[in-house]
């Protein structure tokens, strides 16, 4: 046995041993890596001009911009470029580099970005650059070649997207439409949807095969409000007039719209509506691989790639299936709309001629060709659409000129420049379709107040005058300086005797790199973020820009924020909830963990582990556990309670409000290993003689844990309430990446809302308002506990 | 312990270990499939148990996958040619190990050193300076986040690692917070004793506090560790060419133009290997929690 005991342990020791050794190489081989990249990269020499480019996408157009940049500087041997791939948070990459005065030369933009961007000046007007090389006979690609709609669904004139000043040389575009199952309608003896299918048709189709099949007919993502819009179209009419100011409220083809969707909805079997967030989007699309569902939309061409991995018949005659795409059916008119994606200029590039080239250089038959291989868009250029590039019917979709034919008369969807109007109008759609909160008259009232709301807030329309920068920072800094030079001088002529003095200067000693790292780092940036709570600042303009407000900050969120109210009311729900449940769920574990069992260090790290997983694989995963229909959680729930009668909740759809809270705070259980770190810490720390003596005294387990752990353990548990406290507020992550505060606000948490005014309604100034407020809430709450905990935390020597 | 309260302890445990370490094996699971699997596995009702044929190359595929494509050069002839397929992951891995052993470094000695400050020497205004200490940690960053660019722009640090590391030498809130917390339960005795023995106030922090809290710098380096290794969007913020990016920002190129999510179980994969430094450290850091005060020198 001992000699067991013995293996094991040089086993032990070699591994840990192997792993520091492996570590160490990994430390040196890193720091040599990154101290040698001076040397590596290429000298840039007086004459080189430098472009940066910004842009998005996956591995595959990562690549390929990487291929394009590259033949443009082996063109262009004067131009180096500067790429940055963004990836999920391009906007608040490019808000931060358009704050910072430093917009990147060329970058990427979808068309409804316009109406955002367009007015605030930063995107450049690239027509007479196009006109100069047209007419100089210059460009890489003819123009009679380029695909009309695309190019002008990237002009804006400040109110409609489609004519005015052009914003971009646009590079792929995507019609709407449906996929759709064609192994399932063969089934169900149904012809396959043509470009011209009507909405009945669809109904029609979806209610067939579900009744022949039992497979599910559609599932429709309502994407916002823009299905819904996108149906006005067909019916000749949209939701809002075109200025985004009057509801039509009474509009007959509005109404038949709403009552279609609500018919929709008491025919879950045959449709299911899906809303917004990106994961609850996947999970449409996994029930169209999996044959769960017929047809699947709304959607552009960039599902290609993923359903092509879809096996056909014969390569799987169980599963696979083959699939078609049509465009959206048709109401009385036949309109459909436009995705865009284009390559911008800023405004204020150093270099216009040299970004201009390189635009044109992403637009060129050879880039375009590339790009259409990965199948993911249409491209611009009618040569490059025809070529086998983009039509290759060895590959599915087989026809795939009905995209091409959906282009004509089809246009991009303008959304207002106000994201707020654009976020009311997807809350008015979602509140009636997917949480049911609101009738369909109680909700295009609504939304009428809310747009009027908007439009006649002084915040959004009224004229404030330019914040003086120069009298405010001398100000503060005179101000701070006084305040600072006076505590100093206090501090200073009130020092005590020698000894005294000297001890406290060593304690000052020790606290000073802090001080100085809280006044840089930490205090400027937060006084900073106070000014700009009274002012109007969009964040995509530089600081001199910020217009002073004053107090209308404040006074908008306390009179007529309703999302203000909403935000805060979720995230305290959710710290009541969590708070106390982590807390004690983490200190007995840490009790359990701190017991000399053997093998406690598999367990300590196996419960520690789900701290450690983070970012959007796990939101992924949640999100499918939490699935209303096919999650881990209700498959499991659905027969326990069945015997009750009752159907378990659809955590993030119908029943958000009152399980979207619940749902984060049981997902956040799973992180409880950092705070159950700490305690263990703190319990490892109690002096075993106190236990000891209890024991003597003949105290048994309760009175042992009452009068030795929890007083000893006390300014431990202080320490990991307030910090659950603090962090419960700032909860961000997770509901980003999983519900973006969705469906209908039901998940709105307060931090989530601050950056959401921030980086999507470009209004800083209202952000940091808010945060302001939280930090006050925070700030009271904080200090209620630490006065709670006054008398009943105990310290070894000085006590707070 | 009793057997009955061993078996308990026991089954709770395994029954804790089997929920909890549920993610982990969902990430694996996805990670071994197919994509069009992994695609389905995010909707369907079925869970697999393993995959039913587990694709092991996803993990080298996966990890070519992060960052940009390196070394991508055009000859004259304007031909492109892809350099190291490994190029990016090595960047990414370098960078986030230096950014990362930088700030851990950083952090364990200011903060040590503050909240001894704080904890145990009595200097007017301490109080009033904690208190501040801990309001900064209030704030959402979201709303410092565009100044402090401002800030660090000013300074030329953009694209550096500079606004990554430099902050943590000078200590931060919640680490501060928890070394204060924790030195205040050491004994005075212990520090009266260095006291009489003629230590300076350094002297006891560095051999007596330090050895003493061999736990919570443990803490504080593995939390640091993670936080740092797994912080996106400060680095999304501050880098700006593509070779410096960290590990974490360069996982996020699996999101396509139209912001769908491709290529899941590559995802997952590079995913279970990024996170995979962050599980070792902890194992093999575990016998620093046992070290309680006990071994600290305290005879009971």
């Amino acid at each position: 046995m001992q000699q067991i005991a013995r293996a094991f342990k040089w086993l032990g020791n070699g591994v840990r041993a192997a792993l520091l050794i492996a570590a160490l190489l990994i430390v040196a081989w890193s720091f040599a890596h990154v101290l040698a990249r001076p040397f590596r990269s290429y000298e840039r020499t007086r004459e080189t001009i430098e472009l940066t480019v910004l842009h998005w996408g996956d591995r595959d157009e990562d690549e390929i911009t990487q291929r394009l940049v590259a033949s443009f500087e082996a063109s262009h041997p004067g131009i180096r470029i500067k790429r940055i791939n963004a990836g999920a948070d391009y906007q608040t990459k490019l808000q931060t580099m358009v704050a910072g005065g430093d917009p990147p030369d060329v970058f990427f933009l979808n068309a409804f970005h316009l109406p955002i961007y367009a007015p605030r000046g930063i995107l450049m007007d690239v027509q007479p650059f196009l006109e100069r090389d047209g007419a100089a006979g210059e460009l890489p690609f003819e123009l009679a070649d380029f695909v009309g709609e695309a190019l002008d669904g990237f002009r804006f004139d400040g109110e409609r997207l489609g004519a005015g000043p052009l914003y971009g040389l646009p590079m792929s575009f995507t019609p709407m439409g449906f996929y759709y199952n064609k192994r399932l309608f063969d089934e169900a003896g149904l012809a396959y949807p043509s470009a011209a299918w009507t909405w009945d048709d669809f109904e029609r189709m979806a209610r067939t095969i579900t009744a022949r099949t039992g497979v599910r007919g559609a599932a429709v993502d309502l994407r916002g409000a823009q299905l819904f819009r996108l149906m006005s179209w067909g019916e000749g009419t949209d939701l809002t007039s075109p200025d985004f100011r009057r509801v039509n409220a009474e509009d007959p083809g509005v109404r038949s719209v709403f009552a279609r969707l609500e018919g929709w909805l008491d025919e879950p079997e045959a449709f299911k509506l899906f809303g917004d967030a990106r994961e609850e989007i996947e999970t449409s699309v996994s029930a169209f691989i999996g044959g769960r569902t017929a047809m699947q939309g709304i959607v552009g061409r960039w599902q290609v790639p993923k359903y092509r991995l879809i096996p056909t018949r014969d390569e799987n005659a169980a599963r696979g299936f083959e699939w078609g795409w049509a465009p959206v059916p048709r109401g009385r008119v036949a309109r459909n709309m436009l995705y865009i994606a284009a390559w911008c200029i800023a405004a204020d590039t150093e270099h216009p001629e040299a970004a201009w080239r390189l635009a044109r250089h992403f637009a060129t038959p050879e880039a375009q060709s590339i790009n259409s291989g990965l199948g993911l868009a249409l491209p611009t250029l009618y040569s490059v659409a025809a070529s086998p590039a983009f039509s290759d019917p060895g590959v599915q979709p087989r026809d795939d000129a009905i995209f091409l034919e959906a282009v004509p008369g089809s246009t991009p969807m303008t959304w207002s420049s106000r994201t707020k109007v654009t976020r009311a109008m997807k809350d008015a759609v979602e509140s009636v379709l997917r949480t049911k909160r609101r009738t369909q008259d109680e909700s295009l009232a609504w939304l009428q107040e809310e747009l009027d709301q908007i439009h006649e807030s002084p915040l959004t329309s009224g004229v404030f005058p330019r914040t003086p920068w120069g009298a405010l920072v001398g100000g503060i800094a005179a101000t701070a300086g006084l305040i600072a030079g006076g505590l100093g001088w206090r501090w200073w002529r009130g020092r005590p005797g020698r000894l005294a003095w000297k001890r406290e200067r060593a304690g000052v000693l020790f606290v000073s790199p802090w001080i100085l790292g809280l006044a840089a780092f930490v205090a400027l940036p937060m006084v900073a973020s106070l000014l700009l709570s009274f002012m109007r600042w969009s964040g995509l303009a530089t600081l001199d820009q910020a217009e002073w407000v004053g107090l209308a900050n404040f006074r908008d969120m306390f009179a007529h924020d309703e999302r203000f109210l909403r935000s805060i009311w979720v995230t305290t729900l959710y710290a009541l909830i969590s708070v106390p449940a982590g807390q004690v769920v983490a200190l007995v574990a840490a009790m359990l963990l701190a017991q000399p069992l053997p093998g406690r260090n598999f367990f300590r790290s196996a419960w520690y582990l789900p701290t450690v997983l983070a970012g959007v694989a796990m939101a992924i995963m949640w999100r499918w556990v939490f699935d209303s229909e096919n999650g881990l959680l209700n498959k499991s729930l659905a027969p326990v309670l069945d015997v009750f009668g009752r159907a378990p909740p659809e955590w993030f759809g119908e029943d958000a409000r009152t399980f979207g809270v619940l749902a984060f705070a049981i997902a956040s259980l799973w992180t409880f290993g950092g705070t159950m770190l700490i305690y263990l810490a703190g319990l490892h720390a109690i002096p075993k003689h106190l236990y000891e003596a209890a024991q003597i005294d003949g105290a048994r387990w309760w009175g042992r844990f009452r009068h030795v752990t929890l007083p000893m353990l006390s300014p431990v548990i202080l320490f990991n309430v307030v910090i659950a406290i603090i962090a419960s507020f700032q909860v961000f992550t997770q509901a980003f990446i999983m519900t973006r505060g969705g469906p209908n606000d039901a998940t709105l948490f307060y931090v989530l809302y601050v950056y959401e005014e921030a980086f999507q309604h470009h209004e800083m100034g209202y952000a940091s308002a808010l945060a302001w407020i939280l930090f006050l809430v925070v700030l009271a709450l904080t200090l209620a506990v630490m006065r709670m905990s006054r008398g009943r935390v105990h310290y070894e020597g000085t006590a707070l | 312990m009793s057997l009955g309260q061993k078996i308990l302890a026991y089954a709770v445990l395994v029954a804790g270990s089997a929920v909890l370490l549920f993610p982990l094996w969902w990430m694996m699971t996805v990670s071994l499939s197919t994509e069009i699997e992994a695609q389905e596995a995010m909707g369907s009702s079925e869970i697999r148990v393993f995959p039913s044929d587990p694709q092991w190359g996803n993990y080298p595929d996966g990890l070519r996958q992060l960052g940009a494509a390196s070394g991508v050069l055009a000859d004259a002839d304007g031909r492109v040619e892809i350099g190291d397929p490994w190029g990016g992951f090595k960047d990414a891995l370098a960078n986030s190990v230096v950014i990362t052993m930088l700030v851990v470094a950083g952090n364990v000695l200011s903060c040590s050193l503050a909240g001894y400050g704080f904890a145990r020497m009595r200097f007017r205004g301490s109080r009033g300076l904690f208190l501040v200490t801990l309001a900064t940690m209030m704030l959402p960053h979201q709303v410092t986040m565009v100044p402090l660019f401002l800030l660090f722009r000013s300074l030329g640090w953009v694209d550096t690692i500079l606004p990554l590391v430099v902050p943590s030498f000078f200590g931060t809130a919640f680490f501060i917070f928890m070394f204060r917390q924790f030195f205040g339960q050491v004994p005075e005795e212990l520090l009266e004793a260095g006291r009489i023995d003629g230590a300076s106030e350094l002297g006891i922090w560095w051999r007596i506090m330090l050895p003493m809290c061999k736990p919570v710098a443990a803490i504080t380096a593995i939390f640091t560790f993670i936080w740092t290794w797994n912080d996106f969007m400060n680095p999304l913020i501050y880098l700006q060419s593509p070779d410096k990016f960290t590990l974490a920002l360069a996982l996020n190129t699996f999101k396509s133009q139209f912001g769908d999510m491709n290529q899941a179980h590559l995802l997952m994969a590079a995913s279970v290997v990024v996170m995979l430094p962050c599980v070792i450290l902890f194992f093999a850091a575990q016998r620093y929690f046992v070290q309680g005060l006990n071994v600290g020198g305290l005879k009971g």
